[in-house]
């Protein structure tokens, strides 16, 4: 039978923010799901809990609680970067590592032949656990045992790590595990609370006739996965090694040109495997070591996954070209980052369907050069959201792709401003023919306190402009202008 | 010998009929050209945005280049249906980098309308706005340079097809009129005007 352990990082997402706050480690600290003062505490550490904190309470309650609470917010793609990183350090534990579908601090080890290798589980278990505290700051409970599904429920449920020798012992002891401490939503551990169900055996007492009728789907696939009929939602890890080619300059290269020509040398043969696996380059990493100077590294990405030598020679030259090389060049790598080559439906033209006007794959390809001459950041788009501060309501954000425009109807014909994100410091009013306002925003008091007093002026010299006073400031600036 | 007055009419050219309903701002008029929209207002902007979202509604897709320091005011264009998802904007503050940045753009064909706003007191080479255009000529694509200046100045270039001077001919705070005086048109003449009419703003922001 197949040895399992189960790796649970609780509070998976708060772990990865106090990473980057260790100071806030003694403080009450929260991970909220948005920064604003409506937004949900979703993890607590001890500390906060300590002083009264619950899950679910809103930023500014808990602030007017604790005015010493340390809060803030994560990316997912942050939290899923460090999950990453740690199932790539587990590979060199155990050569099959899983990874939870959904919740991001879970991992699974095959620990199958280990026990051959080390006499005692515990001589694994804690360099391990030991070692992901050192590197990642990231504290883990593991269980080892013969189920993932019950594994998981004691990982997820104690505070302490072990290992079981009998399967029976491992059922056992899942069996106490209380159901209010796994992920399940409220509503769900309300039901159960209600049923009077409280540990896992509760649950896997019941009949499993008509349980779809009577639990909520989360519950069901939970009962099922504890009884073992089924499999919990994982996914293998795989570590995908970057295509990579390097070379060594005998002397230091300065000459843009010439560089572009050594790195044309490896770019054939880089793409040349990626066709043999079938591939295709989604980016390129371009690392330079430089002599005496700390090394550059460039990233170029095509507007689509490709294998065209000429669309990447353009790109890394335009790239190249950009380059200020404070020193020469002594060894250069290319890492082609690729995704597997998929099969382009065949565009059908059916009854009146009419081709685009233009090639938005020629848009893109167009972007893409701008993207390399003028870094990612020159191309922006917009996107609106709600905001209290009007430099808030919208934010430009770098894209991958554009789309065809799919414009909506036009509703209003409203006059567009021109807009100075930072505002622009007035001497003093200019003289107004007619003024409209004051029209008031204050608040941010969670961050910085702010209050201005906003006009719409029309002045003498026929101009309209949308000014404010800064309360905080003692100043006047414009703002926008029509 | 034939009379001289026996020759035919020759109509004088300011007798010629100017088809003024025809002589408007719309993309199909600035498509293949390069035109100039001048003004110390931002009126300019409501009529380069109108343009974006009528290139948007024909299915082609439009581009602004500018500086993002002075950029429009989204969350006032919300009302013209622009998609702005299919909506790049170039940021870039240098005239010549923007009018690169808008040779690449049209150079892919895949661009109905760029629209370039340039900061003030701004040059672009005339090489430059040659091959530019070249470029919507090929493509039939409409190029619009949005500038501040007053009329008396000189266009950018003379390779610019039209040149309309925009202002605000009311400031209303609820109804603004954009009128657009037409300074320069190789096709039609100078001298004729335009009006459009525009929603003030719904509240502060």
């Amino acid at each position: 039978m197949d040895r399992w352990a189960c790796i649970n990082a609780a509070d998976f997402a708060l772990q990865v923010l106090l990473r980057a706050h260790p100071d806030w480690r003694e403080e009450p600290a929260a991970l909220l799901d948005r920064d604003h003062p409506q937004g949900k505490l979703v993890g607590l550490n001890l500390v906060a809990r300590q002083a009264g904190l619950r899950s679910g309470m809103r930023y500014g309650e808990a602030l007017a609680l604790i005015p010493a609470l340390r809060a803030g917010t994560i990316a997912p793609e942050e939290v899923e970067a460090v999950a990453d990183a740690i199932a790539r350090a587990l590979i060199d534990y155990a050569p099959q590592v899983e990874r939870h579908e959904e919740l991001a601090g879970l991992f699974w080890l095959n620990a199958s032949g280990l026990s051959k290798l080390y006499p005692s589980w515990r001589l694994w278990a804690e360099p391990l656990r030991d070692r992901l505290m050192e590197r990642f700051e990231i504290r883990v409970t593991l269980v080892v045992g013969f189920r993932r599904a019950l594994t998981y429920v004691i990982a997820r449920t104690s505070r302490t790590s072990g290992a079981f020798d009998t399967p029976e012992a491992e059922a056992r002891a899942a069996g106490k595990a209380p159901l209010s401490e796994l992920d399940l939503s409220r509503s769900d551990r309300d039901l159960l609370a209600h049923l009077n169900l409280r540990t896992l055996s509760d649950l896997l007492a019941l009949p499993a006739h008509g349980l779809e009728r009577r639990l909520s789907p989360a519950l069901v696939a939970l009962y099922h996965q504890a009884r073992g009929d089924r499999e919990l939602p994982i996914r293998p890890f795989r570590v995908e090694e970057p295509t990579q080619s390097s070379q060594h300059l005998d002397y230091a290269e300065r000459d843009t040109h010439r560089l572009l020509f050594l790195i044309k040398g490896h770019l054939h043969p880089l793409l040349r495997r990626l066709e043999e696996a079938n591939d295709k380059l989604i980016a390129l990493e371009l690392h330079l070591e430089l002599e005496r100077h700390p090394a550059l590294t460039e990233r170029i990405e095509p507007a689509q996954p490709t294998l065209d030598a000429l669309t990447l020679s353009d790109l890394i030259r335009l790239q190249l070209e950009r380059l200020d090389l404070p020193a020469g060049v002594t060894q250069l790598t290319l890492t082609a980052h690729s995704e597997k080559t998929r099969t382009e439906q065949l565009r059908l033209f059916l009854g009146g369907d009419e081709p685009p006007a233009r090639d938005i794959e020629a848009a893109n390809r167009a972007l893409a050069r701008l993207r390399a001459q003028f870094g990612v950041e020159a191309v922006q788009r917009v996107r609106m959201r709600q905001a209290h501060l009007p430099e808030g309501r919208f934010l430009l954000e770098p894209f991958d792709a554009l789309p065809l425009p799919t414009p909506t109807a036009l509703k209003t014909s409203q006059a567009v401003r021109r807009f100075y994100p930072t505002p622009l410091r007035l001497r003093g009013l200019p003289p107004a023919r007619e003024r409209e306002g004051p029209h008031t925003i204050c608040g941010g008091w969670w961050v910085r306190e702010l209050h201005r007093d906003y006009h719409l002026i029309a002045t003498n010299d026929h101009r309209l402009i949308w000014v404010f006073y800064d309360h905080r400031r003692h100043r006047w600036y414009v703002h926008a202008e029509f | 010998m034939a009379s001289l007055t026996s020759l035919p009419h020759i109509q004088r050219a300011t007798d010629l009929e100017r088809p003024e309903h025809e002589a408007r701002w719309e993309l199909s008029t600035l498509k293949g050209k390069l035109s100039e929209l001048s003004g110390h207002s931002a009126a300019g902007v409501s009529v380069a945005l109108r343009l974006i979202a009528q290139t948007q509604r024909g299915g082609e897709p439009a581009a602004w280049i500018g500086s993002t320091s002075r950029l429009f005011y989204p969350p006032d264009a919300v009302g013209w249906g622009i998609d702005w998802e299919a909506l790049p904007i170039i940021g870039l503050g240098d005239a010549r980098q923007a009018a690169r940045a808008a040779d690449k753009l049209l150079r892919s064909g895949a661009f109905g309308l760029v629209v370039v706003d340039l900061p003030p007191r701004a040059f672009v080479p005339a090489p430059l706005l040659g091959r530019l255009m070249h470029l919507a000529e090929t493509h039939n694509s409409a190029l619009l340079f949005l500038t501040q200046k007053s009329p008396t100045e000189d266009s950018l270039s003379s390779l610019i097809a039209l040149r309309a001077q925009a202002r605000w001919a009311s400031l209303d705070a609820r109804r603004l009129r954009a009128q657009l005086d037409i300074i320069k048109d190789k096709r039609r003449g100078p001298g004729h005007q335009i009006l459009e009419d525009y929603h003030g703003p719904l509240g502060l922001h």
